[in-house]
């Protein structure tokens, strides 16, 4: 699977789910962080083995950065027992979680209606 | 542990980010570190641990993108906006449809104010003029036959031109801008 941030105009199965991945990118991340803080690399991984997005540090980074930034998400520095080095985690503030609560929704309400549509269910 | 191409690419990302506040850039620089460091420490050679980021200056470009968008509509001046919504233009349709917006808002007001200077030299070339199929609005150098209806009023309904056109002109970029921030731009 190619990482999300490596979409090109491919017309394979995997070129056209990279292309899709970017619109839920932020959608998964807030999913991810509203069980609590994590840091980078750690989401990158979980995000890869619990929702099979495959992104890259090129996307996730810069992700984070602008959510920051938006106010859904917060950033601290960590300095644990056992770990090597500082790590920065993130966490959903209220308004993030607020946001993730209203995308998730439309998000569901529109991939049921659509997946009924397009295995012809719906008339 | 760490690694001499790794290194160079932190440096050459600390480079890139220049125009971003010290402690902002410190930020991103130290975050790139340490995961960098934790996939050298698990066994990833520094080649697969920095292919994830890619070139230095795309990873930068992101940061950079997001700064400019924020910083311009923090300085509320109509230069700044306009200088951001440009640089971004070729990436972004929200920029280039609020930077189009303007320019029409714009270059309304400026023939509004025009029209006002040609008004008070030459009155009897700026109005409004209706009748005999024709209608004319503005400054004409040579008016119609039918009477002009506005006179001295024409100055009221230009100024008004000139507040809800310069008005429309500021909102398009901070519109804009606001659509564009917290947003992927490329």
């Amino acid at each position: 699977m190619p990482p999300a941030d490596k979409a090109t105009a491919d017309k394979t199965p995997e070129g056209r789910r990279t292309q899709m991945y970017k619109g839920v990118l932020e959608l998964a991340l807030m999913r991810l962080l509203r069980d609590g803080p994590q840091y980078g690399l750690r989401i990158l991984d979980q995000l890869h083995e619990e929702a099979g997005l495959d992104l890259s540090e090129g996307t996730l980074y810069p992700l984070l950065h602008r959510l920051e930034k938006g106010g859904l998400i917060q950033a601290e520095w960590r300095h644990e027992t056992g770990a090597s080095h500082p790590r920065k985690y993130y966490g959903l503030t209220a308004a993030g979680t607020k946001e993730f609560g209203e995308q998730s929704e439309i998000w569901l309400d529109m991939t049921e209606r659509l997946n009924a549509f397009l295995r012809g269910g719906s008339k | 542990m760490s690694d001499a191409s790794i290194e160079t690419w932190l440096t050459q990302l600390e480079t890139a980010l220049q125009p971003l506040p010290a402690d902002e850039r410190a930020d991103i620089v130290g975050e790139a570190r340490t995961h960098l460091e934790e996939r050298l420490d698990a066994g990833l050679s520094p080649a697969s641990a920095l292919a994830g980021f890619g070139r230095a200056e795309s990873y930068a470009r992101d940061f950079l993108d997001d700064h400019t968008v924020t910083s311009a509509l923090d300085s509320k001046r109509a230069f700044a906006m306009v200088k951001a919504l440009v640089s971004v233009a070729g990436q972004s349709i929200v920029a280039t449809i609020g930077l189009l917006c303007f320019l029409v808002f714009g270059a309304t007001t400026l023939a509004s104010i025009a029209c006002i200077l040609i008004k008070i030299a030459r009155p009897q070339m700026v109005g409004l003029w209706s009748g005999d199929g024709t209608f004319a609005f503005g400054a004409i150098s040579d008016p119609p036959a039918t009477p002009e209806l506005l006179g001295n009023w024409a100055y009221v309904v230009l100024i008004a031109l000139i507040i809800v056109d310069a008005w429309l002109a500021r909102f398009s970029l901070i519109a804009a801008l606001k659509g564009l921030k917290g947003r992927t731009i490329t």
